[in-house]
Formats: C-alpha cells, structure tokens, sequence
C-alpha cells in the first residue's frame, strides 16, 4: 500500500464491503455508549432544537412575503401582466454559505402553491444550453403523478416545455425559478435567459426569484436596460446577519437550558469571525460544534455537564479514576483547600463524601450561571439604552465583558456607565428600573425574588422622591462682616460643597450604589473563578483557534524557524532567533539562509552559505569539489522549499531562483 | 491595534468626558454638553470609529516581517555572510549514526517506543494545573493589555517561556483524558486498529504564535532593485546529480541526528494516536485538514491503514497529471461500480444519489495534498467541496503551500467544513517532490526515451525510416556545434531516394505527426529554412537507435 506511482494518482482501495450493498453489518462505533459522548449528543441535540426554532421564526417574514407574492401572481389572469416577468429578488446577505438553508424553507413553502419549482445552483448558470435544460427539466420532473413524460436533457427546450405546459399544466400554475446566486451567474447568460422567457412570457407564467447577495445595484450594473424592462420586480428583505446572531446566541449560550458554556477568549474568537469573516451562523455553529467536541471528546469527567436531575445518574458512572481527576482541576482543588483544615481533609476527599461536595457544587454551578445570565440581562438592559452606549449595545458584548475580563466593574467602560446613569431623570430611571424588576421576575430563583423586592423599594422611595431641593436661604454674605477677596473664596467653595443634593438625587445614587455592590459585584463574577467551571466551560482561545481557523503559515514558521518547538531536542534550541546552529534540519538551514535574500537567490551561494554552515571543517573560502552527500542533501531541501511555496525557479539569470514571499 | 480598554469598541464613537463633569450635578446643561463633547471628540476618535477584533489578530502574533523581511540591506554574498557567522565551532563529540530507516521506524515501532515514554512519565510530575491557575491571569490579558509593535526579535525570549507553560498545561489536560479512557470499548479490529488509548500529547503540544503578514511590506521587497552575484553552478567541479543518484544518497538518511530521529519518530506516534479522534470528526461532518512542515504521507497511509474495512480512495494531490475525471472514475467505477458519464456535475449526482441511498456506508477519501497543482483550479476544489458536502463521504486531507488557504473562498470553506490540524512531523518530502524538476537535478530523460519507443513502435514501417534517417543525421552532427538540425529539403531528398514517400505533402503529412507526439521539434533559421530536430539528447538517441539495430 505504498500509493505511489508514476502513472497513477488515485487508488482505490475496495475495503471490506461494496456501498450499497444492503447486507453489510457495521458494528456499532465503540463510543455509542460512553458517557462523554452521550452528554455531548444530548447537549448537541438540544442546540439543534432551539437552532431550529431560530431558523423558523427568522424566515418567517420573508416567507410569508414571498407566499402571498406568488399567491397574487397565480390568482390573477396571464394577461394582465403584459408580457412581463414577474420577478422576485431577495436581499440574502453576503453570507453565502447559510443560503441553502433559506432557499430549501423557499421551496418547501411554495410547494402547495405550484408544483412547478426549478433551483438553479451557480455550477449550472454559466452557459445559457445548461441554464435552460436545468431550469426546464426541474420544471417539468417535478410532476410526481405522470412519470413517463420525458426526462431526457437534451429534449428539454422552450419549444417542448410550451406544449407541455398546454397539455398538462392548470393555466394558472405559475413557473417558478429559483436563480439561487445571482452574481456568481454571468451577466450574459442571464441576459439570453430572461430574454427566451419573455419571449413565452404570453402563453406562459413564469416567476422568477433571484437570490442577491449584496445589493440591488448588482442587477442594474449586470443586466441593461432592455431585460430590466421586461422584469416586474419586487424586493424582499432578510433579516440582519447580526439580528440573527444574537437570536442564536440568546437561544443557546444564554440560555439556561443548556449547560455547556462558551466564555473567555473561545467566546470572543467566534464572534469575531462572525462579525470579521463570514457573518455566517452555519459556520458560527459549526465552530461551537468544534468546541463541544474539543470539550467533550473522551473526557468523562465532562460528562457532568447535564441538567441538575440528571447529575446523580450521571455521577455514578464515574469510576474513583475520573474523581481523582475532578478532584485536581483547578477550581476545584482551590475549593477544597479553602473548606479544609487539616484534620478533616481525608474525610474530605473521601469518595463518597467528595460526591456529595461535587453534587452541592453543581447544583450550585447552576445556580449561579442563572442569576449570572440573568444580572447580565439586567445589566444589558440598564445600560444598552445610554447615550453612546460605552459598553456596547448587543447583549453578547454585555455577556463578553463579564466572561472575558477580570473584572469587569473595573473596566473605564463600567464606570463611565455608572456615571451616565446618575444622569438620568426621574421618569428614565423608573422606567428603566421597571424593565429590570420585570427581567427579575421571570426567575423563580428565591434570591433574585428577592433582590426584585430590594429593587421595588428602591423604585418606591424614587416615585416619593422630590426633585426640587430643600431651599435653606443662606446669606451668601452677610452685610456686617468684611471679607477679603481671599476669604470669599473660601466661603463660597464651602457652601458649593455642603449644597444639598435633592431627595432624587440621593435615592438615585442609593439604587446606582445598590446596584454596583449588591446586585453587579456579586453575580457577575468571571465564571472562571467559580468551582467547577472546567465542568461546564469551554474558554481555551488557543486550542479554538488552531482548529477552527488553523495558522498554517504560522505553524509551517515556526517549524522552520525554530524547529525546537517541535522536535523537543537539546541540539536545536536556538540562543536567538537569527542562530543557524548545525544540527538544525537542513530545510530549516535553507529556509534561514534564504531569509537574508531579495527578490533572486543565486544558487551557487546559496549551496556555498549551506555548505559553511553543515560542514565547517573544510576551511576553503569556497568549495569547488563538493560532497555528493551534501549536495545531494542541498538539493533535496531547495525541491522542498519549492514545494512549500517560498521559491520559484526563475529565468530572469541563469541558475538563480526567485522568492516568493 | 492595542488599544488600552480591554474589550471590543462597539462601532461608534467613544465619548471620554472630563473629569470637571463628574462633580457637576446640575442636570440641564448636562445633556448639551455632551452633545458638545461628542462632536469634538468625533474629530479626534475617527479612528477608533471601527470596530476591530480582539481575538482574530492579537499581539503576540508572528508578524509577517519575519517570513517576508529582508535582514540585510542587499548585499551581493548575505547568505555568506550571515553563514560564516553562524558557523559552529567544530563539535568534538561525533553524533552516532542512526542504523534505523526512518520510514521503515513508522511501519514497525514497538521496541523504540520504550524510552522516549518514560522520559515523558517523569517529567509529567512536576507539571500541575498550570493551565487554569494562570489561564485566565496570564494569556489573557497578555494578548491585549501589551502596548507593543511587531518586533518578533524582541518578545523571543516571552515566546519560549509561554510556550513551555502552555505546552505543560497541554499535557496535563491530556493526562486527564488518558486516564478517563474506559477499556469499555467494543473493538472492532479491522476497522480501527489502532490502540484506543489516547496518550499525553495527543494534542499538539505546541501554541505557536499565529501569523499575518502586512502588505506593505511585500511591495517594499519588490520594489527594489536586485542585486546578486554572476556565478553559477557551472562553478562547481562536480556535475549536476541524476535523479536516481541523488535517490541513493539520500536512502538512508544518515544526515539526521539519531537524536532528532527519535523526537521525529515519537511526533509522528503521537499524531497516530489522534487517529480515533479522527475519525470521530468525520463522523460529525467534518473534514480533518492536517497542516504544518513536513510530509504528512505516513500519516495518513497510516490511517489508511486504520479504516482500511471501508471503502477508500487515495488521490495523490501532488501527482502532476491528476484530472478531476481520474477521481470521479476512481469512485464511480471502482468503488461504486457503477457507470460513469462524462459530464461532471452529472458524475456528482449520481455519486450523491447512491450515497445518500445507504446512509450507513462511508466512502473515505484521503487526499495527500489538497493544494496539489493539478487541484488548484476553482472547478477541480468546487468538485471536491461537493463530495465532501454529502455526509456520508469522510475527508481526510493535508495541505503544504504556505498560500494553499487562498484556495477556498466562503461556499467551499462552508461546504468543506474544515477541522485543522497542525501535524508537523518533519519527514521529507520525498515523494512529493519526486515529481518536480528541480534545478539542481540533471534531466534523465528516462521518461522520454520509453515514451519514444512506444509511439515508434506504432509507426508505419515508412514512417520509421525517415524517423531514422533524421536520427542518424543528427548523430552524425553530433560534434558540430553549430548543427541546428536536419534541413526540410535535405530530409525529402533523402527520403525520396530511399523511396519512403513520392511527394512534399506526404512527407509533411508524416512530420506533422512527429510534431503532434514531441519526437520531432521543427525550427526555423534568419534565411527560412526549416530545420528539423530531434529534442533528445546524443547519449539517449544512440541508445535508441541501437535498440532498434539501425
């Protein structure tokens, strides 16, 4: 199986059965029954549910739309649109890979009105002979009921379509095509297209749906006015990428029902590629399905990572093995120590009495991730509506700050926060403090019960509160004394600070202090700082980042720069990074010496500097007679580069090579 | 990039109020001044009008100054230079000569395993949790409270540090995961033969820093003027090596330390020991990408070997005559046993249709090299992405071109669904580059002299004479330095006289075909005079005619 030939670049190897022989018995995948892998389909499962309940309610509107649009053109008579090609064109948004989804939902929604649907993909759109025999042969297969009418592609043209259409279609029934990707189709194309249509546009009804991915101005730039004319369009908006992201998000990270958490700098990766990269939410799924699996995979010990009922069934498939291990994570082990003196410590770590503390320490994990998700509510709430919103407007920006800072309430932000809110006027404030008490509500949780009843006495001593301040008339000075100007000065600062605030003023600091100390300093505490967060939370930015963007260049670098990394070994540690030691792998030696080069490497030094360098006994100033070996060695190395990508053969001068980077 | 406030700037302007505010209580005026402020400040904080990523680039990044810069400030013998002073002293201890074959330690590797193992045992002890004690305090707010430039000389000495207290914490993570192995598993023998066990150092046990170039920096170095000196390798005494000379010298490897054998060796056992986890990713939907130096063949025919009960295909990315045909081939007729169509896309639904008629059988499809010249084009990655894109088709590929990720753009990245990996196993890459023709390489022409055979072999016995009579001119001219090859006239006079053909057009006829297979090159001279050789060397046409007893 050594898979390499000079004729051949592909093998296949038959394996042990042939695919689609239904006999085949697949013995089931030995991790079926693990319990990391039952936790991590069960949470998995739950995200698709809520995922699915998004993607619903978000196409929702424009489905609607689209329905009563094609319902509006299949009521009214073929001749009142005069020939022209009613057209439907949907704004998806540049997140090109979420769109099959959407255009799947199209299709399942149109089909009780017309059976007639065709999707054009953008493989098939790049010659007018395969747009049409697409575009027809959906058309015409969709008829379930009369198989045997035709099916082969190359009878598929206007001319057949028509008849069909007169001899099997309710004249009513309007044609619909699906043009999915409307700029990567080309223009010309396109234009014959539209143009066949319209010319049966008489005898036929057709609808077409364009999918536009960035703007309207792309179909003015790419079609000319005469197909433009013989269009009757309609527009439809998608909702914003950004709107559908925090739907998600709210549905899944904040969202209590399902245990697994993102925080840290795992949490801000991800949605920096969706607000920087892509705006795509498959792939914002896909990559937090990359952190589940790097979360759970073959770890048992995250298999706690359930629901509150479920942590006693799921404890006793832990073995003593995987409580030892829980026992030296982290926060854990702090925990212990904290709540140990020394005599009781055995008793402590004592299995039985360890389950115990681990359940209360579950359960309380829980706990205190609900009132967490609900302070960062609240905290959105009060402070998304600020002028200039210091800390942001998205509630992920909210819940990024809390699990990605220290401290969030030292951040410049937090306070600035604060200080706009002392700014606030009375009706603002209740409001706002209203709105709070309502989130608190929803909570069953007796202590956020009860920092609701704080809050609601707190908003009463605010309703009674006067705004005017009490007026106690001072004589600023009185007529008798004298004053130099010295001494007025002084007065006159005294009285500013003794000025009393007004009843408001001081209720509304009350509630701002009460809020800062007793409801913000104390739920919001970084998850990292809580036992048994490693449990539920998944923060490694790093390990996220190698897998789900990968750092190819980086790792292929570092690999040559300093191949210590990789290889572990004593000879190769390099003092700085400008060190050429010996021992070295010759491609590193290449790829170092090549670094001193401009835009043309001479192949002759260059085997000259590498030669210096691997043989320092021959003490000649050049070498003229050299080692088969070493050459031998040389020229492997620079066929390597060359395949990395650095260099190139060049003809420019004889016997040099070019650099690439 | 490194602004102070830690956090993501939402994307409008920041208001910094001063302090002379805070004390003010009066609530009127309060509102306008505001307003105020803000618009002074919008003059200042333009810049900081754009929301920028934390994560997505931070400081402790390689910066592209060190792949793309230029140290030296170009001077004709740099690499020379920079040698001689890098030059190490002559090392006294001699290396021992490694007797084992590397390629050979991949296949059959139990007894090497031992001692490398233990050394890692001892040094796991020491390492506790460093990980979540200083995960959150150090790494994190290292990659954004530090106020620095790119100056990737300067935080070297931070590098190594960090990586070491990562790497550890690597380890004890993994520690965790071996332990928690359950031997519960149901083996199944022929289709994961690899032992279960996932040992410390499954994951790879290096953060390197991450890496993005600034564009700028490319157009200076190409801006410039080159300057570099006139010799050539004509300068050596010694000739240019064959390809298979150079394929013996290197057989052994004998230039790799044993030391860096070993270290090599037990990267490449721990990458095997991910092969489970592989294949649990791919069950999920996605495609494992490996990347990093060095060949990752082993690797994957290692896997290969592992899932060797399903049915599979190897296509060979870096193969130079590969078609998107030969792959779509390789899986309808062989694997599906089915007819194959010409047309691509219809290829891609039949394909898609069987599978997804038995959900239960996998088809795999390793791909040594995705970035192989022949898969570069957009139709040859858009075809792959589709097969990938059916759920039951697992994906195994490995990329080497530092610019392979330019390859995919949105659609393709989303329907691949990439799962990276850094494999970076330092083996050479041997058969890779077998393929490519190097400068240093003297053309064999091997290739070229049985390719001549066989399509003389089919000629027409007319055609052959006067295939022959233009070789042995040449011959003959073979010490004329200024031979440019057999004249037009010259050949039909000789051809006319041997009675092989009776007219100009025929003889025309015949050369057309020489042309259209390579064995004739037809070159015109200042007067317009055609003249006809034969692009082989002297050596390989003499071989070729003695063959043939001529």
């Amino acid at each position: 199986m050594d898979n390499v030939s000079v004729s051949k670049g592909v093998f296949a190897h038959k394996g042990a059965y042939k695919i689609g022989n239904k006999r085949t018995k697949f013995e089931p995948l030995d991790y079926l029954n693990e319990p990391w892998y039952l936790t991590y389909s069960e949470t998995w499962k739950s995200i698709q549910n809520a995922i699915e309940d998004i993607r619903s309610s978000m196409f929702q509107q424009v489905l609607n739309d689209l329905e009563s649009f094609v319902s509006k053109i299949k009521a009214k008579p073929i001749e009142q649109f005069e020939n022209e090609i009613q057209t439907a064109i949907l704004l998806t948004g540049v997140n090109v890979s979420d769109h099959t989804i959407m255009f799947q939902k199209v299709i399942s929604k149109l089909e009780p009105i017309t059976k007639h649907v065709a999707v054009i993909l953008s493989r098939d759109s790049n010659n007018i002979k395969n747009l049409v025999e697409e575009s027809i042969y959906q058309l015409m297969s969709n008829e379930k009921d009369e198989e045997d009418i035709l099916t082969k592609k190359n009878q598929c043209h206007m001319r057949n379509l028509k008849l069909w259409y007169q001899r099997y279609c309710d004249q009513n029934d309007p044609l619909v095509i699906l043009i999915t990707d409307f700029e990567s189709s080309s223009p010309e194309v396109l234009h014959d297209f539209i143009l066949i249509l319209s010319s049966y546009a008489s005898s036929m009804k057709f609808i077409l749906i364009f999918g536009v991915a960035t703007t309207l101005h792309a179909i003015h730039r790419s079609l000319t006015y005469d197909v433009t004319s013989k269009l009757n369009v309609q527009v439809f908006h998608m909702q914003k990428q950004i709107d559908i992201l925090s739907d998600v998000l709210e549905k899944t990270v904040f969202c209590t029902n399902i245990p697994f958490k993102l925080i840290g700098r795992a949490f801000q990766f991800l949605t920096d590629i969706f607000l920087f990269y892509d705006f795509s939410v498959e792939n914002f799924l896909h990559s937090y399905k990359i952190c589940m699996i790097q979360h759970f995979y073959a770890n048992n010990v995250n298999s706690l990572c359930c629901q509150p009922q479920k942590i006693k069934h799921r404890m006793s498939f832990l073995t003593d093995e995987d409580l030892t291990e829980i026992k030296k994570l982290p926060s854990i082990e702090r925990y212990i120590k904290q709540h140990t003196s020394d005599e009781n410590k055995d008793e402590l770590l004592d299995n039985d009495r360890f389950k115990e503390t681990l359940s209360q320490l579950l359960n309380k994990f829980h706990q205190y991730m609900h009132r967490f998700l609900i302070t960062v509510k609240c905290l959105h709430d009060l402070m998304s509506t600020l002028p200039n919103a210091p800390m942001g407007k998205q509630l992920r920006e909210y819940y990024t700050r809390a699990v990605y800072a220290k401290d969030m309430r030292e951040s410049q932000e937090y306070k600035e926060c604060l200080q706009l809110l002392s700014f606030l006027s009375k009706k603002e404030m209740l409001g706002k403090l209203n709105s709070l008490a309502a989130i608190m509500k929803s909570s069953k949780d007796p202590v956020m019960n009860k920092v609701k009843a704080d809050l609601q006495s707190h908003i009463k001593t605010i309703e009674e509160a006067d705004l005017e301040v009490a007026s106690n008339p001072v004589d600023i000075v009185s007529t008798g004394e004298k004053l130099s100007r010295l001494q007025l000065k002084e007065k006159l600062l005294k009285l500013s600070q003794t000025q009393s605030r007004s009843p408001y003023k001081i209720a509304q600091q009350d509630v701002i202090d009460y809020l800062d100390q007793k409801v913000f300093s104390v739920y919001l505490v970084n998850p990292h700082y809580v036992p048994a967060n490693e449990i539920f939370c998944f923060s490694d930015g790093n390990l996220a980042k190698q897998h789900i963007r990968g750092s190819l260049r980086a790792a292929i670098h570092t690999g040559l720069n300093d191949p210590h990394v990789y290889l572990n070994c004593e000879c190769c540690k390099l003092e700085n990074d400008d060190a050429i030691p010996s021992t070295l792998p010759d491609l590193s030696i290449i790829y170092k010496l090549h670094l001193e080069s401009r835009k043309l490497i001479n192949m002759y030094d260059w085997l000259q500097a590498f030669l210096i360098i691997v043989d320092p006994a021959s003490s000649a100033r050049e070498q003229r007679d050299v080692d088969p070996k070493l050459q031998a060695r040389f020229t492997q190395a620079v066929a390597e580069l060359e395949f990395l990508g650095f260099i190139k053969s060049s003809r420019k001068k004889t016997d040099h090579v070019k650099r690439l980077t | 990039m490194s602004t102070v406030e830690n956090l993501r700037r939402s994307s409008r302007l920041k208001v910094r109020k001063p302090k002379r505010y805070i004390s003010s209580s009066s609530d009127e005026n309060l509102d306008d001044t505001i307003e105020i402020n803000t618009t002074e400040n919008e003059l200042k904080d333009v810049e900081e009008n754009v929301q920028k990523p934390v994560e997505l680039f931070s400081n402790d990044d390689v910066s592209g100054e060190a792949l793309y810069k230029l140290q030296t400030p170009g001077k004709k013998d740099a690499m020379t230079k920079k040698a001689y002073l890098c030059r190490t002293p002559i090392n006294t201890l001699k290396l021992p000569v490694a007797k084992v074959v590397i390629e050979k330690i991949n296949i059959n590797n139990k007894e090497l395993s031992e001692t490398p193992k233990k050394d890692q045992k001892i040094s796991k002890v020491p390492i506790v949790s460093k990980k979540y004690e200083s995960g959150l305090t150090s790494s994190e707010s290292e990659s954004i409270s530090e106020p620095s430039d790119y100056h990737p000389s300067e935080d070297t000495e931070d590098e190594t540090t960090d990586t070491e207290d990562v790497e550890s914490s690597y380890d004890e993570k993994d520690e965790i995961k071996t332990k928690n192995q359950r031997q519960k598993f149901i083996s199944q023998p022929n289709l994961l033969s690899t032992p279960k066990k996932i040992n410390k150092k499954n994951k790879p046990s290096i953060i390197h820093k991450d890496f993005h170039m600034e564009t700028d920096e490319y157009f200076v170095t190409q801006s410039e003027k080159v300057i570099t000196s006139d010799r050539t390798l004509e300068h050596l005494r010694n000739s240019r090596l064959t390809k298979e000379k150079l394929e013996t010298l290197l057989a052994n490897q004998n230039h790799v330390s044993s030391q860096h054998k070993k270290n090599i060796y037990s990267l490449t056992r721990n990458y095997s020991m991910l092969f489970p986890m592989w294949y649990f990713i791919m069950e999920q939907g996605y495609t494992v990408l490996l990347y990093g130096l060095g060949s990752k063949r082993c690797l994957i025919n290692n896997f290969h070997k592992s899932i060797s009960y399903h049915p599979s295909l190897v296509i060979n990315g870096f193969f130079p005559s590969l078609t998107t045909k030969d792959i779509l081939d390789g899986i309808i007729i062989d694997l599906l046993e089915l007819n194959c169509s010409s047309n691509t896309t219809e290829c891609i639904d039949l394909i898609e249709k069987t599978l997804r008629k038995n959900p239960k059988d996998r088809l795999y499809l390793l791909i040594h090299n995705i970035d192989g010249i022949m898969l570069r084009s957009s139709k040859a990655q858009d075809l792959l992405s589709c097969l990938a894109n059916i759920p039951n088709v697992c994906v195994l590929a490995s990329i080497d071109h530092i610019n392979a990720p330019l390859l995919w753009d949105h659609t393709k990245h989303s329907k691949f669904n990439f799962f990276w990996w850094d494999t970076t196993t330092f083996l050479s890459y041997q058969e890779e580059t077998s393929y490519e023709s190097s400068l240093l390489v003297q053309q064999s022409g091997a290739l070229a002299l049985s390719s001549l055979h066989n399509v003389f072999l089919s000629l027409t016995s007319n055609a052959k004479s006067i295939y022959i009579l233009l070789a042995k001119n040449q011959l003959n001219n073979s010490n004329n330095v200024n031979f440019t090859g057999m004249a037009f006239k010259d050949l039909y006079r000789a051809a006319r006289e041997g009675f092989l053909v009776s007219s100009d057009l025929a003889l025309r006829a015949q050369l057309t075909e020489f042309i259209d297979h390579k064995l004739v090159k037809i070159k015109r001279n200042i007067d317009s005079v055609e003249h006809l050789i034969i692009p082989l060397n002297n050596g390989f046409l003499k071989q070729f005619l003695e063959e043939h007893d001529m």
